[in-house]
């Protein structure tokens, strides 16, 4: 038996770590798939179910199943009430999202582009929306509430921009929203509280500061990482 | 049963089947960690204002028994001037045991919700040795029980530690650094 303890240590390893896996899995909302059939509804559940098979072993991703409609292209919008402004950027199939209201409200969100659906999840937002060259219409969630959008095709330096930065101490995360009119709106987060963002100007991020802090400032594409909040 | 085979080959086979699994391990969770979609949702342990203040602490909790672990591990090896107490393999297993298992669920969070990511020098150091820590332990405990070179095994527990402690450093440290000391 002893000669087999090392091996029950490894087992029990890896044990735990199935099991969590496997509850992960279960209790993560985005792996319950709703049985109703209602369009938008159906998108969104249909989308993240891809993986919800997969096994706690290593597992490639599956192919996404239809070209998208746009290679790569980015919106911005307001919402219809001007609640938020929004901006949508894809690249390759997929896309990300950001979405504020210069004040207090912000919501990142990571998703795909399949054919011309757009869906985009956020930690407590979502997007559903339709797609083309010219303009991307949809539905935005943040906390509960509901803003339909149309958002317009725009060219740099027109887009979104995330900026990343130290200040004193505290990891500090900036969204902006550039419009073609040249409008900049922005939410700074840090440590959990929201506050509107210090100005950026697209032709020179370099230059953004916070508290004479300087931030890292990058123009986002579809393809680029973000931590859906 | 292979009596007939030269010692030698025999530690260098055992050698080869333990590091060649552990390299699987490593390399395996890398690619799982960097192919499949994080999900940046996770169970949260009951008791902790946040998930990341529970990894902090899980991996705080598994960095001190680690220590333990490096401590026992130079007196049984007599590089520490005391007497071995009787109990002091016991420690050693038991303290080892728990730690692994602490790192688990904060694992299992990193490469459920996160993945293996790369944007900043933290989080790639952290990646890799994220990694490589389950490979080395798990070559640890292949060659516990096989005839390997006496080397093996201390080397291997060193990499053990180191890569947990580089572990602890980039998140737990990183975090009580950023947000404070939080529960």
């Amino acid at each position: 038996m002893k000669k087999y303890a090392p091996l029950a240590t490894l087992v029990a390893v890896v044990l735990l770590g199935a099991g969590l896996l496997v509850a992960n899995m279960l209790s993560n909302p985005a792996n319950r798939t709703t049985t109703s059939a209602a369009s938008p509804s159906a998108a969104v559940a249909a989308a993240p179910s891809e993986w919800a098979s997969a096994a706690p072993a290593p597992a490639p991703e599956s192919a996404p199943p239809a070209a998208p409609a746009v290679a790569e292209k980015a919106y911005t919008a307001r919402s219809a009430g001007n609640e938020v402004t929004v901006a949508i950027a894809v690249k390759d199939g997929k896309a990300v999202a950001y979405a504020c209201d210069g004040k207090k409200i912000e919501a990142w969100l990571e998703g795909t582009l399949t054919g011309g659906d757009l869906t985009l999840q956020g930690k407590t937002s979502s997007i559903t929306a339709t797609t083309d060259e010219k303009a991307t219409f949809g539905t935005i969630t943040v906390d509960g509430k509901e803003w339909p959008f149309s958002a317009k095709g725009v060219a740099a330096p027109a887009g979104l921009y995330e900026g990343r930065g130290t200040v004193a101490k505290v990891a500090t995360r900036v969204g902006w929203i550039v419009e073609d009119n040249g409008n900049v709106t922005g939410v700074t987060s840090a440590n959990g509280t929201r506050e509107p963002a210090p100005p950026l100007d697209p032709a020179n991020p370099g230059a953004t500061t916070i508290d004479g802090t300087p931030v890292a400032v990058t123009a986002l594409d579809g393809n680029s990482e973000v931590i859906p909040r | 049963m292979n009596a007939h085979v030269p010692a030698r080959n025999r530690q260098t086979r055992a050698l080869v089947v333990a590091f060649g699994i552990g390299s699987l391990v490593a390399v395996g969770l890398g690619v799982y960690g960097s192919t499949h979609e994080p999900t940046f949702f996770a169970l949260n342990l009951a008791g902790f204002s946040s998930g990341l203040a529970a990894k902090a602490w899980l991996a705080t909790g598994a960095f001190l028994l680690a220590v333990v672990q490096l401590v026992s591990a130079l007196i049984m090896y007599g590089r520490i001037p005391v007497r071995a107490p009787s109990w002091i393999g016991g420690l050693h297993r038991w303290s080892g045991r728990a730690a692994v298992l602490l790192t688990v669920p904060v694992a299992v969070h990193c490469l459920y919700a996160l993945g293996f990511q790369a944007g900043e020098p933290r989080v790639l150091v952290h990646s890799l040795f994220g990694c490589f820590f389950y490979g080395a332990f798990t070559a640890k405990m292949l060659v516990l029980r096989a005839d390997t070179p006496n080397w093996t095994l201390p080397v291997l527990g060193g990499a053990v530690f180191s890569a947990l402690t580089a572990l602890w450093l980039t998140a737990s440290v990183w975090f009580f650094t950023t947000s404070g000391l939080t529960f």
